[in-house]
């Protein structure tokens, strides 16, 4: 499992701070000129870095869940149904 | 956007609506090799087919990240995992031109279909196939550089990346190229027909690079802004996008997402994808069968003629259309036979594709067509994504309690309908519902009766001009009537 990553969490402020600060002030591109994947690009970095700390805390969790049922003796399912195929 | 077909679609000869064959390619070096049209965008292979047969190209500039994905052992696991379409190495001399470096002779797909012929849980399970699709390759060192619809096909019910050239090295930090396209093929098109009508995804039609964003976000109902995985990948990045370029542009190309962040956000997909729903139970179209004018002794004897004509058929392929749940299709598909389903109730197929999956029906490809305006050649020249006619190979035709709705409902001349199913295939299997038949009461009860050829005469004087008549059969405690057909030589 991987561990919480401090960076993460600086990259997430860096990321929000720029998309909040461009997103509501920028008078809008004329259509033909716009390129829709920088938007994209710039808010899947800021969503990345803001959904990391409570993906890697739900892992976490499912971690311990997994660890506990292990104990007990049973198993879950994996999360998708990619099992390879004889 | 970069997606290839591989199979039925890249045929080097089809039939088109008047029956006529034509060439779909033109030779470009290689006499005998024809290339694709919808892989003229891959900058790393080409498809092409030789006698019939599919075959993909690699380009010498991409060999690299080829043997990469072939020595990371990716393409084994995701193989084995029935998740990317196996290959077997082919001679180099069939290449299509001198671009190539490898040639490769994909396990050949029966028939190829497209994102807006699918219903809802089709095109959620291809979204769903894809992120993890993207998982193993971030897993192995290497990214899904296209999320592209066009590039998944269903195999056995099971989705399925057709194109094995879709994965690349991935730079460390690099974010995942292909999120927008994967919010435009999938997750835009899966939130409107969960919150809006599982009809949006006809969308895809007109929208061949998949759906704005920007207009995803304007249909979609206000409450979707609540639901964090739709506010952020739809509503929130559709405002960003509307602000790109300039010193955006530069700051983008500075973008980095770390390998925890790239696996965060493709959860944070998953968990959106998979939190959309849509039942087709409690909606307008709750109630389904094929049979409610039978009586069961009259259902069972229909059956059993179907089975009976059937097994006089030689085609591999059975076009079901009009479909509905697939009551048909599962015995067509019981007797051996690779099964088209058709029909325009997005329900219908919602259901039959649940079977399917579960493994109840095999054999059978269902998916949403009306066939008052089937699908169109669509795309570039035309010809990127060939029309339904264009895709259908040597066929029988299954047209059961189909021809009064088109006939009737739909206006369509029965000479029409006739020419339409000797395009689809050279065998028909057709049921005549007359005009006394309650079903087609129904259809006459609020409209003039403006269909005086719509007779059991009228109906076979009509399909004589297409068919030669093989046999006859009236279905018992009832007043319609089976056909088996044979088409006649143009």
């Amino acid at each position: 499992m991987a561990a919480i990553d401090p960076a993460n969490l600086g990259n997430a402020i860096v990321h929000l701070a720029g998309a909040a600060r461009s997103l509501p002030a920028r008078p809008p591109m004329p259509v033909a000129y716009m390129d829709p994947g920088t938007g994209s690009l710039l808010i899947q970095a800021a969503l990345a870095a803001l959904l990391t700390i409570p993906f890697l805390i739900r892992r976490r969790i499912g971690g311990g869940i997994d660890w506990l049922l292990r104990k007990a003796g049973r198993r879950r399912p994996p999360p998708d149904d990619t099992t390879p195929q004889a | 956007m970069r997606d290839d077909p591989v199979g039925g679609a890249a045929r080097p000869e089809v039939r088109d609506s008047v029956g006529a064959r034509r060439s779909e390619g033109k030779p470009v070096h290689n006499p005998g090799s024809l290339s694709n049209p919808a892989s003229f965008r891959d900058p790393s292979g080409a498809v092409f087919t030789r006698d019939g047969v599919v075959y993909r190209q690699i380009h010498a500039t991409f060999a690299e990240e080829w043997r990469r994905f072939i020595d990371s052992g990716l393409y084994e696991d995701l193989a084995a995992r029935r998740l990317v379409v196996r290959h077997e190495e082919a001679d180099l001399g069939l290449a299509l031109d001198g671009r190539a470096w490898r040639v490769i002779r994909p396990t050949q797909i029966d028939f190829i279909s497209y994102p807006y012929e699918w219903s809802f849980s089709q095109l959620k399970d291809a979204a769903l196939a894809t992120l993890t699709l993207q998982e193993k390759a971030l897993a192995a060192g290497m990214t899904l550089k296209d999320a592209s619809a066009y590039n998944i096909q269903f195999v056995s019910g099971k989705p399925i990346l057709i194109d094995s050239l879709s994965f690349e090295t991935r730079a460390p930090g690099s974010p995942w190229v292909a999120y927008r396209q994967f919010c435009q093929h999938f997750l835009g098109p899966l939130a409107l027909m969960a919150y809006r009508d599982p009809r949006c995804g006809l969308l895809l039609r007109d929208f061949i690079d998949g759906l704005p964003l920007d207009l995803v976000s304007r249909l979609l109902p206000a409450r979707t802004r609540l639901r964090l995985g739709l506010a952020a990948h739809v509503h929130a990045q559709a405002r960003a996008q509307r602000q790109g370029g300039g010193a955006q542009a530069a700051r983008a190309s500075r973008v980095r997402v770390s390998d925890t962040g790239q696996l965060a956000l493709l959860d944070s997909l998953r968990r959106t994808v998979d939190g959309l729903r849509w039942a087709p139970a409690g909606t307008a179209w709750a109630s389904y069968t094929t049979t409610t004018s039978y009586t069961p002794s009259a259902a069972r004897a229909k059956a059993a003629l179907v089975r009976e004509l059937l097994a006089d058929c030689r085609a591999a392929t059975v076009w079901d259309v009009g479909a509905n749940t697939g009551a048909f299709s599962a015995i067509a598909a019981a007797e051996g036979r690779q099964v088209i389903a058709l029909d325009s109730d997005p329900a219908a197929i919602e259901r039959l594709y649940l079977r399917v999956k579960s493994g109840e029906v095999k054999g059978v490809l269902p998916l949403v067509m009306d066939l008052a305006n089937p699908s169109p050649a669509l795309g570039w020249d035309l010809r990127e994504r060939p029309s339904l006619l264009d895709r259908a190979g040597d066929s029988t035709v299954l047209a059961l309690a189909l021809v009064h709705h088109l006939a009737i409902a739909g206006n369509v001349p029965l000479p029409n309908v006739s020419a339409f199913f000797a395009a689809l295939g050279s065998e028909l299997i057709v049921e005549f519902v007359p005009k006394d038949d309650p079903q087609t009461a129904g259809l006459l009860a609020s409209r003039a009766d403006v269909f005086p050829d719509y007779t059991l005469d009228g109906f076979k004087a009509a399909f004589a001009r297409d068919f030669r008549l093989v046999r006859e059969v009236a279905i018992p405690e009832s007043r319609r009537v089976l056909f088996s057909m044979r088409r006649t030589p143009a």
